[in-house]
Order: structure tokens, then C-alpha cells, then sequence
């Protein structure tokens, strides 16, 4: 007989947290969740780089300091491309989120630049 | 490394993981007996971490995955190397602290923020601290292990960005970081309110797929 697991509708959230966390969606913070992890989630070849750990005594750290604000900035110009190809009678909608996209990339550029 | 120096590496090989730790803590006294203890240790876990900074970078919603797992995967190798000292074998087992080593440097590696510092990394792995397991974790059986699965992968992009974030972020009382928020905001140019309304939409959808695909019964 199967075993049927029962839970009030408040603990569901914590319940999937947990369940992501297990699986790999997010990073396993329990020594439970890292057990599942471990047994559950399949191995990936390391890539060649990595077989030594000499990049470590190089002290060689990345630094990523653009890609979500490059993510932005596509989003944002693909709303211009979009509107640009409708033509000449926007919604005020559109209009009203282009000005929007055009000055968050304005401030973020003069945020950066500082 | 000088492979002169390092022929007896095998001679730490049955050190424990602490021992490998304490050694590595007098870099600045005994820097080869230092990289000698880390390599053993690298070797140890390199699988286990690639394999935890490949799995949770495929599911980042960004263009080059596989870069930022290895970006991460060499950040977190080295702040082992710094840090390990601060390892604290009764508060959890080592790949568990590991990746949450990990979880604050891919949130260092995605929030943007130009200069490392230091300072504030350095006090998030003293802390230490490792959630403990809640009287609310309940067993969490194959069945539905495969229904969560199949439930996060029938969500759209946008669904499973805001939940995976949220879940990334947010847990208890640590609350989604505000640049975190933002990037949620601006990437799908809507409001907190419509977020909160898509996690909620996303969450109703994993609960449905969950209970008519396994053993798991809400009670309202």
C-alpha cells in the first residue's frame, strides 16, 4: 500500500522550496536536501580546465559585472523593435513603457559610467 | 605548482577533510604544504561541486550557462581555499557548506556588483550558518520528486524564473535581495503585484500537477 503524504495548504510553499532545493533547482542548504541532491542528480563531465587546481593558487577570480544588465538592455530594445515595427499609431500603453525603457537605460548607463 | 614538490601529495590522501582545512589555514606560513592539503581536497569534491555549479546555472535564465557554471565553479574553488578554516563539521557535512559557498558567490557573480568585497563575503562564511532541518520538512518520496519535475518543466519561462528565484532567495525570513526584486521587475517590465501574482499562478499549477501525479494530499 502505497504511503499518501498529507500537508495543509499553508506548508505547500515550504514543501516545493524544499523539493527545489533537493533536485538542483536552488542550491541545497540542508544536509537532507544535499543528500537527495547527491543521490538524485546525475554527474557532468568536468571540463579540461578544471582537472588541476592551479587556476585556485593563481588566485585567477571571474568577475561578471554585466550580463544581467545586458539582459535588460535586450529586453529593452527589443520593446523599440517591436513598436518600431507596428508603425506610426501606438497605444499609449507602448508609449508610456518606451519612455519608461529608454530612461532605466539612460540611468543605468549614467549609473554605470560613474 | 612544481611537480617536484608535489610527489608526496599521496602522503595527505588519508587526511580528513579538517585536517586537509587546518593545513590549508597556514598558506601564508607553509604555502606548498597548503596547496598539497587543497589539492587532495579538490580532488575529493571537484565532481560534486561541478556538478552542483552545472546543475543550478542551467536552470539561470542566461544566454551562456555552461560559462557562468564554470565562472562560478572557479569562484567557489578558490573561497574554499580562503575560507575553509571557517568550515564547521558539526554544524553540517562539507558539500552542503560548499554550496553554500557557492549560492553567495553566484549571487556576487550575478547581481553586478563591480568590487569583491571582501568584508562583507567573508561574514556571510563565518556565519556558517546551515538551515536546520524544519519540523515542517516532510519526507519527500520519488513519486513526487518526478511529479515536481514534470510540474516545473510544464511552467512557462517566466513562471519558472520567478519561482526558481524566489526559491534561490527567499526562505524563512531571509527575504529576495532588492537587486534580485528589480531584475525581476525590469525584465518583464511589470509590477511587484504581477509578480507576486505569477509566483502565486505557479505555485497553483505545481500544486495541481503535484497532487493528481502522486501520493501527496492537501488538506485546505
Amino acid at each position: 500500500m502505497k504511503k499518501i503524504t498529507e500537508m495543509h495548504d499553508a506548508e505547500f510553499e515550504h514543501y516545493v522550496n524544499n523539493g527545489l532545493k533537493s533536485l538542483g533547482y536552488a542550491f541545497p542548504e540542508t544536509d537532507d536536501q544535499m543528500s537527495v541532491f547527491e543521490k538524485k542528480v546525475g554527474t557532468q563531465p568536468l571540463p579540461k580546465e578544471f582537472q588541476t587546481p592551479d587556476f585556485v593558487f593563481n588566485n585567477e577570480r571571474k568577475v561578471r559585472s554585466i550580463s544581467y544588465q545586458n539582459q535588460l538592455n535586450e529586453v529593452a530594445e527589443s520593446n523599440w523593435a517591436i513598436a518600431a515595427r507596428d508603425g506610426k499609431d501606438l497605444p499609449n500603453e507602448i508609449l508610456n513603457q518606451m519612455k519608461k525603457d529608454k530612461e532605466n537605460a539612460r540611468s543605468k548607463k549614467d549609473g554605470a559610467a560613474k | 605548482m612544481d611537480k617536484e614538490l608535489l610527489k608526496d601529495v599521496d602522503s595527505l590522501a588519508n587526511y580528513s577533510d579538517e585536517e586537509l582545512f587546518l593545513l590549508m589555514s597556514y598558506r601564508d606560513e607553509n604555502a606548498m604544504e597548503a596547496q598539497k592539503a587543497y589539492t587532495i581536497f579538490f580532488h575529493r569534491y571537484k565532481d560534486s561541486l561541478w556538478k552542483l555549479c552545472f546543475c543550478i546555472c542551467s536552470n539561470c535564465n542566461t544566454p551562456e550557462n555552461e560559462e557562468l557554471a564554470k565562472d562560478l565553479f572557479q569562484n567557489t574553488s578558490i573561497a574554499i581555499y580562503n575560507y575553509g578554516h571557517t568550515f564547521d563539521p558539526k554544524k553540517s557535512k562539507v558539500t552542503t557548506w560548499m554550496s553554500r559557498i557557492a549560492k553567495s558567490e553566484l549571487y556576487h557573480l550575478l547581481s553586478g556588483i563591480k568590487e569583491y568585497r571582501i568584508d562583507e563575503h567573508l561574514a556571510v562564511l563565518l556565519e556558517n550558518k546551515v538551515d536546520e532541518k524544519s519540523e515542517n520538512d516532510f519526507e519527500f518520496q520519488s513519486s513526487e520528486q518526478e511529479a515536481l519535475q514534470a510540474a516545473i518543466e510544464s511552467l512557462t519561462e517566466r513562471e519558472q524564473e520567478v519561482i526558481l528565484t524566489y526559491a534561490m532567495y527567499e526562505d524563512g525570513k531571509k527575504q529576495l535581495p532588492a537587486e534580485m526584486r528589480q531584475y525581476l521587475l525590469d525584465k518583464y517590465n511589470t509590477t511587484q503585484l504581477n509578480i507576486q501574482q505569477i509566483k502565486s499562478r505557479a505555485h497553483k499549477k505545481i500544486k495541481e500537477h503535484i497532487v493528481s501525479h502522486s501520493n501527496l494530499s492537501i488538506i485546505k
